[in-house]
């Protein structure tokens, strides 16, 4: 056993002097920087959907333009919308192409009365017309519901002024001189009480209704300490095996009194060594420099063990299967690639549904990322039960198929 | 005659290893296709949501409500009992259900609120495509329901009903004259792009295109920055200083090595708008001269800061882990994983420092704006000036020990 952790203590210092592999240990802190500040998890949440640059061109003389101009400038849409008002349509197209706002909002001239009134006339009349900057679909998708809500307030208005007003004059209560003013009063009371008379009330049940403020970074931090693990022990231990052949100190090891299971165990212990030493120091430093919680600390613990030995066991499987050094590093990027599109380690942990996302459960990506979450969420040594199993499972069964390579293939020979 | 070799060079040393391939063409396709949706174009079909709608109550009202669900045509509904419905959720046979609990059409009737449980997947873009549709159908019904609630008050208020079955007759009829009129109204939003957009006809699939500029440039920039290994390798390896007994010129060798990096790139980016193309109807607009201006300043801009970064590194080990470092972390800030609309105000500024993104704004301008030459010409000529910039400090810095 000495020996093993001899030679797995060797394999770590080694990797630890390696600058090269210094920068890849920094890599997921440095990703996990970068995500951070475009997810906007660094400023209180803030995004690029806040003040989101409009236009607006209100050609209508009626109210609803109005309504709609004094709408879009209100106190509760001010963080959400940033409005500038344009003379003419030219002008709010232009600085569509200039990037200037995403969305131009062209208020047609017969927008109230079409609406108010149902007077005939063409279509193109009664619209809003939203011209957007197809660079920009999100934001731009954002403010056309905001406008279909606004559209949609009114319309429930007019709906219900008019179905009110035309059975009570069926009836006789009311008299045709009076139906307008009764309407007009009818449809600005429903317009304005908008959403709050919706009827239906969805429950989500229990889970969806707790409102716990989440911090993206913990979706996106242990996504990329798993996507470069693989790589670590993929790219880097699976090669440390192969060069100790190529660079003939395998074989000197072999002539010492140690035999191939132990010098195969020792090396993989120094892959395990070199897999929990990275994913100890970014879990470390995101909780002091970020601020991270990463949950509980004995599951934590639990947890970078068992995504090491998962992950590890691509690694020396890689070695066992591998010819040269320089086969296992670019073979070992592409697997820690594929693994991390699939888990979707890229995306902060969203991966694929449906067959993709049934072979995703290969990856020791999606098992530590799904694990990691729950631990953020609150969740115990308990509810890792399932995650922490699948990795050592994984492990387990990569390794035996690994030993059984090496003992075909003997531990010396390429 | 001297450049060419150098650059045959450096072509042939990529190539040597199969394994180069992968990186070169299999990997950046496969991400294309699969994060702009090709498994679901090769299927020929998106996936349908699948929503079990458990009535209990089985009036009118929530018979209505299911009709309009059914209705919809992007959206599977079947109808099943609680029980069975719970099951199938847990088991993720289905995507969402819909409880419509008994006393509903009563309570709705007489005005008061009513709650009906909607259960969605986590994390699934086709759950969240039934909830959005369930929202929907249960936002028709309401605003029926409110007019014809409107509609009953104000009848109350003028004439009291004689008994609560005129009442409730009144109720019905007003919220098929609500139903009717909402049916019968036009749509009010038009959406529209600017004309050059139009004209490429370009709005087919914003993500595929994003995806297919994205991945593009991710692709292409992590190997040009990666330059900087053959600068280190040749430096390591004493190669550079076996030049210096030859009369070759430190242009001469700068000038191979970046060729020998820029030649694959180039026929690498057209292999890959070519899969844009041909399997994910991206639709490049119409100005070849723009992508081509495009492509050759990014290229250059990234080569050139590979060559920069090759001076500062000693070891191939160290260029390799930097390259793709760096590579990751640019794409990232360069709006080529997320849309940088999405970015705070601030982290977007601060992204202009950075080639990936002027690249990113660039291409995009042509894949999903469909700008021509002139309009993306102040991106490539701050393309252009990023590769003057690099390319100066690479001359500069550059030593052959």
């Amino acid at each position: 056993m000495k020996k093993i952790l001899t030679i797995g203590w060797k394999d770590l210092v080694v990797a630890f002097r390696d600058r090269a592999v210094i920068i890849m240990l920094a890599a997921p802190f440095v990703l996990t920087l970068a995500m951070g500040l475009v997810t906007g998890s660094f400023s209180d949440n803030e995004s690029g959907f806040e003040q989101i640059p409009v236009g607006l061109v209100n050609y209508d003389r009626g109210e609803l333009g109005a309504a709609m101009a004094t709408w879009l400038r209100d106190r509760s849409m001010r963080d959400l919308l940033g409005v500038t008002i344009y003379n003419n349509d030219e002008d709010a197209r232009q600085a569509i192409l200039q990037d200037e706002i995403v969305v131009a909002i062209l208020v047609q001239p017969g927008f109230s009365e079409a609406l108010l009134r149902t007077a005939e006339g063409s279509i193109e009349d009664s619209q809003i017309e939203l011209h957007i900057n197809p660079a920009q679909p999100i934001r731009a998708s954002i403010v056309e519901s905001l406008i279909q809500r606004f559209v949609r307030q009114i319309e429930t208005g007019v709906v219900g002024s008019q179905v009110t007003v035309a059975a009570l004059m069926q009836e006789g209560l009311v008299q045709p001189q009076e139906a307008y003013a009764l309407g007009w009063e009818i449809g600005g009371r429903m317009a304005a009480q908008g959403e709050t008379l919706s009827l239906i009330n969805i429950d989500r049940g229990d889970e969806a209704s707790e409102s716990t403020e989440f911090n993206p970074l913990a979706l996106i931090a242990p996504s990329m300490a798993v996507l470069f693990l693989m790589y670590t022990v993929t790219s880097v231990g699976g090669r440390s095996i192969l060069s100790e052949r190529d660079e003939g100190t395998l074989p000197r090891m072999l002539s010492t009194p140690s035999n191939t299971a132990q010098i195969l165990g020792g090396k993989v212990i120094g892959v395990l060594f070199v897999g929990i030493a990275q994913m100890g120091i970014l879990i470390l430093a995101s909780n002091l420099i970020f601020q991270l919680k990463w949950g509980d600390p004995l599951a934590i613990a639990v947890l970078i063990i068992t995504s090491v030995i998962g992950a590890s066991g691509w690694g020396i499987l890689l070695a066992a299967v591998a010819k040269t050094p320089a086969q296992v590093s670019s073979v070992g990027t592409a697997i820690m690639l594929l693994f991390g599109i699939l888990a979707g380690s890229f995306f902060g942990g969203t991966g694929f549904e449906g067959i993709l996302g049934a072979i995703t459960k290969i990856t020791p990506n999606a098992w530590a990322q799904e694990g990691f979450l729950k631990l953020a969420e609150g969740g115990g040594l308990v509810d890792i039960v399932e995650y922490a199993g699948a990795l050592v499972l994984m492990g387990v069964v990569l390794f035996s198929v690994a030993v059984t390579v090496f003992r075909r293939r003997g531990l010396t020979r390429g | 005659m001297k450049i060419w070799n150098i650059t045959w060079k450096e072509i042939v040393n990529r190539f040597t290893s199969p394994s180069e391939w992968l990186f070169y063409l299999v990997l950046p396709i496969l991400f294309i296709f699969l994060l702009g949706g090709g498994f679901e174009r090769l299927s020929q079909s998106q996936e349908v949501p699948q929503l079990v709608v458990v009535d209990e109550d089985g009036s009118t009202l929530s018979l209505e409500l299911v009709g309009f669900l059914e209705s919809a045509d992007n959206i599977l509904v079947t109808k099943n009992s609680f029980e069975e419905a719970q099951a199938a959720f847990k088991q993720q046979d289905i995507d969402a259900y819909l409880v419509i609990p008994s006393g509903f059409e009563d309570t709705l009737i007489i005005g008061e609120v009513v709650d009906v449980g909607l259960f969605v997947q986590e994390d699934s873009q086709v759950a969240l495509a039934a909830e959005q549709e369930a929202i929907n159908a249960m936002d028709t019904l309401s605003r029926a329901i409110q007019a014809a609630h409107v509609s009953t008050q104000e009848r109350a208020t003028l004439a009291a009903f004689s008994s609560s079955d005129a009442r409730s007759e009144y109720f019905k009829k007003s919220l098929i004259a609500a139903q009717d009129a909402f049916f019968e109204l036009p749509e009010r939003v038009e959406l529209t792009v600017p004309e050059q957009a139009q004209e490429s006809e370009i709005l087919a699939d914003m993500n595929a295109a994003h995806v297919n500029t994205g991945q593009l440039i991710t692709w292409v920039f992590i190997p040009l920055i990666a330059t900087s290994v053959s600068f280190a390798y040749e430096r390591t390896n004493g190669t550079l200083r076996r030049l210096l007994t030859t009369p070759s010129s430190k242009s001469t060798f700068i000038l191979g090595t970046i060729s020998g990096q820029l030649l694959p790139a180039l026929v690498q980016i057209a292999l890959l708008l070519g899969f844009g193309i041909m399997v994910m109807d991206v639709n490049w607009g119409n100005d070849i001269g723009a992508l081509l201006v495009l492509i050759l300043a990014f290229s250059l801009a990234s080569v050139a800061l590979g060559s920069m970064i090759g001076t500062f590194i000693k070891t191939p080990q160290q260029a390799n882990s930097l390259s793709v470092m760096v590579g990751m972390a640019l794409a990232l800030i360069g709006g080529c994983w997320f849309p940088n609309e999405m970015f705070p105000e601030v982290v977007f500024k601060f992204s202009r420092i950075f080639p990936t993104t002027w690249a990113m704004q660039g291409l995009t301008d042509i894949s999903m704006r469909g700008y021509g030459l002139m309009e993306i010409l102040p991106e490539a000529g701050v393309l252009f000036g990023f590769a003057f910039i690099f390319f100066l400090i690479s001359v500069w810095r550059f030593r052959f020990e």
